[in-house]
């Protein structure tokens, strides 16, 4: 490759990263910890901490009475149940229906799995955030809605994505650098060296999470547009052309199938009992349930075994749910961009490997930085690099400390459950503008990035204390109960805050050029030499 | 007209204004001139075709966005092909793709939803690996205008 377009190709991978880098580093710190969206849940919510009983109670006909008093008789549009698990151990059910003013309205409820009561709903709060934040930085209404976040996210999946390609021919010599650590130079070859091994060992996996979240993201836009384009902007007929006509009551009312029938509606392969239903046109001949069981072997969000609502038969074959290549391809972006196929352990490697994300675009940012700062490049101001170099600090070491207050939000929350997801996302943005403000007047990026590890870790290992002390759910004691799942999550946050406490330990506290480095060798070299000295008894 | 219809007239006065811009750098000034006028008349063309009647006001904002795109593209033809043409090129030719390649539609339709990404990522790499940001520019728009042209003749998929 000729000079002149190496160099282009460097322009366009340092600036892909400058420019959406801590975006980028943003989405995937969130993603990190949305991964363990359910385990969060389950924390979060002290109803949840029970052991489903091998068979839980009948909920058919209080389901049905439900629906009939929250519905008051309309023809519900479209209704979803469903059944306790492991990690939501109770009954869920949402209808959705419209009144006599053709107002859409819902009603959601959840009850006991065990005894059948009903449990409150609780507010939105640090799992919906985590999870939302990183898939649609949970952008507001006024500015365009989720949509527009969601994209966004999306394009950051195709920024990473070109960032990837440009990395990989920017590297030439890539063997030799997948395991080049020189620790001993300056730092900034240390965070170029890191930055190269890191990023070039977990390659496989920054391609595949890219590519799938960059679809997950523009999926929603995309298809407008192509709809637009190709039909005329008719997106109905695009959705009729690929997933099929919607069904239509047939104004016949019948007895639906018993739910507590379906819940041992076991898959005829895999043997496993479902988790949720999805009906439509309930209560009527055409009815139609999407039984969903947890995927077995295959990767697949879920299996999926469409039946006759009223007699519980498999429905009418139709050519709109026969599984081609490219449904099964685009079924599987979602758990492997999740690692929802391979059980927890498959989980903290997901974990790692997105935080190591995370860490390759903070250290590609902060080499720019540096290079402007203590190198040729650039033709800004000292002053200017080192602002901008506060100001990455800031969001970068800010994020984590504000992601484990919103921890500390949920359990110590007084206020109405209905704003509590509002109260989450104060505190966070608060928070973080925090660790901005103290990156800005501390004025040292070293000092700054070693003292906000060591908050944060701190922060993690406070937080079983904190659940042990609000919930009286002690980890050390709960840890072998049938439900351990929130257990858990205490025990990874003490294990994860003690290594980041670690981390901010053994970080850098200033910035040692050639000529400190070479002063303080000196140093080192000539205080042995007066030990050995001292040591020699004098004749 | 319609929308399509304005997206491709529109396409047409950018490509045509950025072609002729380009070259009028090397010709004498007159030639130049002329290639300017040529270059506003197709956007006020444009314009007019896609807000016809008393809608002045918006014929008039978009020939504004026209005229700055076409300068900006010109002005920096890999920034914008990066940014934007390249969007607009993997939009069009994956509609154009759906239409006409002979696969099952709804197959098809889930492919190219998949490879949309890929292509835009491909569109973004190409203007920084040409030798010629002009080029990159200029290629892309054609790509979109002869994918929008198919788009715009090929009725939809039943």
């Amino acid at each position: 490759m000729d000079r002149a377009r190496h160099l282009r190709n460097y322009d366009l991978h340092s600036w892909a990263g400058i420019t959406l880098g801590l975006i980028v580093y943003i989405v995937c710190f969130s993603g990190s910890f949305a991964l363990f969206d359910n385990e969060i849940k389950t924390w979060e919510d002290p109803a949840l901490r029970v052991a489903v009983e091998e068979t839980p109670i009948d909920m058919n006909d209080t389901f049905a009475t439900w629906v009939q008093d929250q519905t008051g008789g309309a023809e519900a549009e479209f209704m979803r149940f469903d059944f306790p698990t492991t990690y939501a151990p109770y009954y869920y059910a949402t209808v959705h229906w419209h009144d006599e003013t053709d107002t859409h309205l819902d009603a959601e409820q959840r009850w006991d799995a065990n005894k059948g009561e009903t449990i409150a709903i609780r507010g939105g709060g640090l799992s919906e955030w985590l999870l939302d934040f990183h898939r649609d930085f949970m952008w507001p209404d006024m500015l365009g809605g989720r949509t527009v976040g969601r994209s966004l996210v999306g394009i950051v999946g195709i920024v990473l994505m070109l960032a990837i390609l440009t990395g990989i021919i920017a590297h030439t010599k890539i063997r030799e650098e997948a395991y080049a650590m020189r620790l001993k130079r300056s730092q900034r070859l240390k965070w170029q060296d890191s930055h190269k091994v890191v990023g070039l060992w977990g390659l496989p996996f920054y391609i595949m999470i890219a590519f799938t979240g960059a679809y997950l993201g523009i999926i929603v836009i995309v298809s407008q547009l192509i709809a637009g384009i190709a039909y005329k902007g008719d997106v109905e007929a695009l959705v009729e052309a690929v997933l099929g006509p919607p069904s239509k009551p047939a104004g016949e009312q019948v007895q639906m199938i018993s739910l507590d029938e379906l819940r041992e509606m076991q898959h005829p392969e895999s043997g496993k009992d479902p988790y949720m239903i999805i009906m439509r046109n309930y209560g009527d001949a055409a009815a139609e349930f999407d039984v969903f069981y947890p995927a077995a072997s295959r990767l697949t969000f879920s299996d999926v075994i469409w039946i006759d609502g009223a007699t519980g038969e498999p429905s009418a074959p139709n050519p709109f749910r026969e599984e081609t290549a490219a449904m099964r391809v685009s079924n599987a972006v979602t758990p492997l961009h999740y690692g929802t196929f391979g059980g927890i352990w498959l989980k903290f490697l997901y974990f790692a490997l997105g935080m190591s994300l995370a860490v390759v675009t903070a250290l590609g940012s902060m080499m720019w930085i540096e290079r402007r700062k203590h190198g040729n490049d650039g033709d800004k101001s000292l002053t200017f690099y080192n602002r901008l170099g506060h100001f990455n600090t800031g969001i970068v070491m800010g994020l984590p400390v504000a992601t484990m207050a919103i921890f500390y939000l949920d359990k110590l929350y007084v206020g109405a459950e209905s704003a509590r997801i509002i109260a989450t996302g104060w505190t966070f943005f608060a928070v973080w503008a925090l660790g901005l403000l103290y990156a800005c007047v501390r004025r040292d990026d070293y000092r700054t990035t070693r003292e906000l590890l060591i908050v944060t870790g701190g922060l993690a290992i406070g937080i079983p204390v904190l659940n042990g002390l609000v919930t009286g759910q002690w980890f050390p004691a709960y840890i072998g109960a049938g439900h351990s799942v929130a257990a858990w999550v205490d025990v990874a946050m003490l294990v994860g805050g003690a290594m980041t406490v670690l981390a901010g330990y053994l970080a850098p506290a200033e910035r040692l050029d050639k000529q400190a480095r070479r002063a303080k060798a000196a140093a080192a070299k000539k205080a042995a030499a007066d030990q050995e000295a001292a040591a020699v008894p004098a004749e | 007209m319609g929308m399509f219809g304005l997206a491709l007239a529109f396409l047409a006065a950018v490509g045509l204004g950025v072609a002729l811009t380009k070259w009028m750098q090397h010709r004498p000034r007159w030639m130049g001139f002329a290639a300017f006028l040529v270059m506003l008349g197709s956007i006020i063309v444009a314009s007019v075709l896609g807000f016809p009647g008393s809608d002045l006001g918006r014929a008039l904002f978009t020939f504004g966005l026209v005229t700055a795109l076409t300068a900006w593209t010109v002005h920096a033809p890999r920034l914008t092909s990066v940014i934007l043409w390249s969007l607009v090129a993997s939009m069009f030719l994956s509609a154009a793709l759906m239409l006409t390649l002979p696969i099952e539609f709804r197959a098809l339709a889930l492919w190219m939803a998949l490879a949309v990404s890929l292509i835009w990522v491909a569109f973004q790499f190409w203007c920084y690996w040409d030798k010629h940001g002009w080029r990159v520019a200029s290629g892309l728009i054609v790509v979109s205008m002869i994918s929008g042209y198919i788009v715009f003749t090929t009725p939809p998929p039943a």
